[in-house]
């Protein structure tokens, strides 16, 4: 389900409206909460619901574990029923003819039930959830046997594999398995025979794993107690506003506001949480999906490039192209997260910053504080920190900054332009670090501050190419042609028209934001200059966004 | 108690000037970053039960790509002249019956397929008149009945038929025609098809809401709005009732029969007052290089008997060129009227329509 459809519109009210009347009984909220998120969920792929179930079951009782040492028996009643059903689930519902037909304006949700066992894949389900069941069951006794370190270490490794094997299944194994291939062709000129898998990458997988294992390793520090409620835990990992694309959530800032009751909804809450979803909808519908035309018409020749056809390669298209996607991917990921944020601001949950004017950062430090932060200081905290930081000299700092950055690279996708962008940032960290250049306010000059805003935004822009190019021969192009012949044809003109049409007014808004040092500088103007804010994003939702839905780019992530 | 009433009439204020200025900010807005087309439509009932156009108006079109003035005449003809029912004994006439297109929306008068007709006729020696009696909206059905009622009055020489793809939805909505359970057919089913047409008429009979129709973006988009949503809505318990029916197939195929026994009793009376029939296949717009005809056409690809003039041929030797409207409705371009038109008096010779008469 979509963020921007007729659908979610119709969904999120009455979910809404459900879970208000419910005010006070926090269970049948939390309990609301979930259902709604597995339908959210499930309306995409029910099939993948079960890795959701997997990864919260199997979190759950580690982190009980990591925690206290004991999992009381209703607990572990509560989690296997809770596996079982699921697989049960799974394995009934004959996925081929669950169909969402869309006619007109209607979903028809068509499921038809099939019979127990019905294929080779709903037996190793069942099969597997009994066995982890049963086998869990029987070694638990077992556990008390171990001495407090060896076990939380242990549980610890067991959470981090279990996530790890769901993300590297899905999400990596043909990468990898293509990879090696091209490794051993070109050593040894051996072609192997892989057992080789067409998997359909689960929404949002890289999201809520990494969401989940921040949670047992919080536990284990003991920054974080182990939730004891499996609908609140269940709800914290499938919370439907930020499960298919974020912000990361952790444990310490999210769980307590499930476990405590929803205070009352104020003016400020539906003010802001409006007003987010409203500016995630015009950043997403109107900006991102406008300027895609732009990125698309130019970069898509380049994606096909072996076939031979005619591409663009006037500098100033090319550069005005670049342009458009640092705009498109802003607009689209970040306006994802907005109405994140509004949906659940208006549910009384307070849901984490994930991006603060990124493009006016002055150092690629700065600008990984400011852009899609949630996943910038998960990799700081559970990955850059505990591999040394910035202890241990230059070398290694520099050593760490490149390998958080390279698997942060690889974060995003099963791809070597991914990799490539995430060593091309943590090159860019290590040579500002090497330069002394410093990040602290008041350091210089704001002329200085401006030029080197600039200098980063291209910097920036670069990194973009990477990422968006479909293969190497496309960044070269690129930047021998920007900078080689920054010459324009009348389609570089058109282009920059339409990129400034669909993007002016958040060029104006975020430089405000920046004068205002305030995300939300609206809270404080007239109420006349808030009508009109209102009125504009308003009207170019409902005449300059395009009729038809599109998937928000980080969903393939 | 003072207090709260000058409280509560100042929040009112407010109020209502806040109402007052999204309507004035909408209107900018739509002015600036997405002109709306403002196409009014002059539509009245007529006494033998279905739309026509006013009599005697004179309104102009505007879009952003063009402006256009259309003027009626005391008979709803859009013409600069008044056309008399007795025509002399050396003119042709030619009645048309058509909907937006034949009515020459998109082009000034002059630009009309039917003037560049008029005037290419006249260049090859044939003294001819053309009566348009086009109404914007109107389906095959309600040609039928123009012509019995209005078009045979002009004693035509050619009837000629500007044939568009939405007829045949269009003939199914009036439910003017029906086939006959036992004998198969066509008879009258209602004796009049006047949708919205009240409703228009009490509405244009204000000055500022025919100012509005013709000036205001934020107002013609508010009507297209509506218009295209509650199209949808309607076309969406249609498909319903065709699904659950599970009949979605002869349910296209009887429209698809309904519409070619219009056109054949349209055929038969024009043939049955001396006169020819023709038909204008308007062709769809796919893209500036691609048209496809929706025309009803038998198990042979046959557009059954009628005379049908395509101008695809002709459409695609100018691909790429401006044909239709592109921000407005999709109405020919001057340069679409010239071809068609061209074609139109040149088949007309081929067939050596007027030489029968």
């Amino acid at each position: 389900m979509l963020f921007n459809s007729l659908e979610f519109a119709v969904f999120f009210i009455v979910v809404l409206s459900i879970y208000w009347l419910l005010k006070g009984r926090l269970f049948m909220q939390n309990g609301i909460l979930l259902a709604a998120s597995y339908l959210f969920y499930g309306w995409w792929d029910v099939r993948f619901l079960f890795l959701i179930v997997v990864s919260t079951v199997v979190d759950y009782s580690v982190a009980l574990i990591i925690d206290s040492g004991t999992i009381s028996k209703l607990q572990r009643i509560k989690a296997s029923s809770f596996l079982l059903v699921s697989a049960i689930l799974f394995v009934v519902i004959q996925y081929d003819s669950l169909a969402l037909n869309f006619t007109g304006f209607m979903p028809v949700l068509d499921i038809q039930w099939g019979s127990l066992l019905s294929d080779s894949m709903g037996l190793w389900v069942f099969s597997g959830s009994v066995l982890l069941v049963l086998v869990a069951n029987i070694i638990y006794p077992y556990i008390a046997l171990l001495d407090e370190v060896r076990r939380r270490k242990l549980f610890l490794l067991l959470s981090i594999t279990s996530n790890l094997t769901i993300l590297g299944f899905f999400k990596y194994f043909g990468f990898f398995a293509e990879s090696l291939t091209a490794v051993s062709e070109g050593l040894f000129g051996i072609t192997p025979n892989w057992w080789t898998l067409d998997i359909i990458l689960p929404v949002g997988i890289s999201f809520y794993t990494f969401q989940t294992m921040s949670y047992t390793i919080d536990v284990y520090r003991r920054e974080l107690k182990a939730s004891h409620q499996l609908v609140e835990f269940a709800t914290y990992v499938s919370f439907f506003p930020q499960l298919v694309a974020g912000p990361i959530e952790r444990g310490k800032h999210l769980l307590p506001q499930f476990r405590n009751l929803r205070p009352s909804l104020t003016w400020d809450d539906c003010r802001e949480g409006s007003w987010l979803i409203a500016w995630g909808l015009f950043k997403k519908m109107v900006i991102a999906d406008g300027v895609a035309v732009v990125v698309n018409s130019t970069f898509g020749p380049y994606d096909n490039l072996t076939s031979g056809g005619l591409v663009p390669d006037d500098g100033l298209r090319l550069l005005v192209a670049l342009y458009a996607f640092a705009i498109q991917i802003y607009c689209d990921f970040s306006g994802y997260t907005d109405i994140a944020r509004g949906v659940a601001r208006l549910m009384g949950f307070n849901i984490m910053l994930n991006f603060r004017l990124p493009y006016f950062a002055t150092s690629p430090s700065s600008f990984w504080q400011q852009w899609h932060i949630s996943l910038s200081t998960w990799l700081r905290d559970y990955l850059y920190i505990p591999l040394g930081g910035n202890r241990g000299g230059n070398y290694k700092t520099y050593r760490n900054l490149s390998l958080t950055m390279l698997l942060g690279g690889l974060w995003h996708g099963a791809s070597w332009t991914f990799v490539i962008w995430g060593a091309y940032h943590g090159f860019l960290l290590s040579i500002y670090r090497a330069l002394g250049i410093r990040t602290e306010k008041g350091a210089y000059p704001r002329w200085k501050l401006v030029v080197m805003g600039i200098v980063m935004f291209h910097l920036t822009c670069i990194g973009w190419l990477i990422f968006r190019a479909q293969n190497v021969s496309t960044i070269s192009i690129f930047l021998q042609s920007i900078i080689l012949s920054p010459f324009g044809s009348l389609e570089a003109w058109i282009d920059f028209k339409t990129l400034i049409f669909y993007s002016w007014f958040l060029i104006v808004f975020q430089v405000l934001q920046g004068i205002t040092g305030s995300l939300d500088p609206m809270k404080n103007w007239h109420w006349f200059i808030r009508l009109n804010v209102w009125v504009y994003v308003i009207m170019s939702l409902l005449v300059l966004s395009t009729t038809d839905s599109k998937e928000f780019i980080y969903f393939a992530f | 108690m003072l207090l709260i009433n000058i409280n509560l009439i100042k929040k009112s204020l407010i109020v209502l000037f806040s109402i007052v200025w999204i309507v004035v900010v909408a209107e900018v807005f739509l002015m600036v970053f997405s002109p709306k087309p403002m196409l009014p439509r002059y539509i009245m009932g007529t006494d033998y039960g279905i739309r026509g156009n006013m009599p005697n108006q004179e309104y102009t079109h505007k879009t952003p790509d063009y402006t256009v003035g259309i003027k009626t005449n005391s008979h709803g003809i859009r013409a600069n002249q008044e056309i008399d029912y007795a025509k002399s004994a050396t003119t042709k006439r030619v009645v048309v019956l058509g909907d937006s297109f034949g009515m020459g929306y998109g082009v000034n008068i002059e630009d009309t397929f039917l003037t560049v007709l008029e005037n290419s006729l006249e260049s090859k020696g044939i003294d001819v008149e053309i009566v348009n009696l086009s109404v914007s909206g109107h389906g095959n059905a309600e040609e039928l009945i123009k012509l019995q009622n209005e078009g045979l009055k002009y004693s035509p020489d050619l009837v000629l038929l500007s044939w568009h793809k939405t007829d045949i939805d269009d003939n199914v909505r009036s439910q003017l025609f029906k086939f006959d359970e036992i004998s198969g057919q066509l008879v009258r089913k209602n004796d009049q098809y006047l949708p919205g047409v009240k409703l228009r008429e009490y509405l244009f009979s204000f000055t500022i809401y025919r100012w509005m129709a013709g000036n205001s973006h934020f107002y013609n988009w508010i009507r297209e709005f509506i218009s295209y949503n509650t199209r949808n809505i309607l076309a969406y318990f249609r498909t319903e009732k065709i699904n659950s029916n599970k009949t979605s197939d002869s349910g296209h195929e009887n429209n698809k029969k309904l519409t070619v026994s219009i056109l054949s009793k349209m055929q038969d009376l024009a043939r049955a007052n001396n006169s020819e029939f023709l038909i204008l296949d308007v062709p769809e717009r796919l893209s500036r290089d691609s048209f496809i005809s929706r025309f009803p056409r038998n198990n042979l690809g046959k557009a059954y008997s009628f005379n049908v003039v395509s101008p695809i041929d002709e459409f695609y030797k100018h691909k790429g060129e401006l044909l239709y409207w592109e921000q407005s409705h999709g109405h020919f371009t001057p340069l679409g009227c010239q071809l068609v038109g061209d074609l139109l008096a040149s088949r007309i010779i081929e067939l050596g329509i007027f030489k029968n008469n």
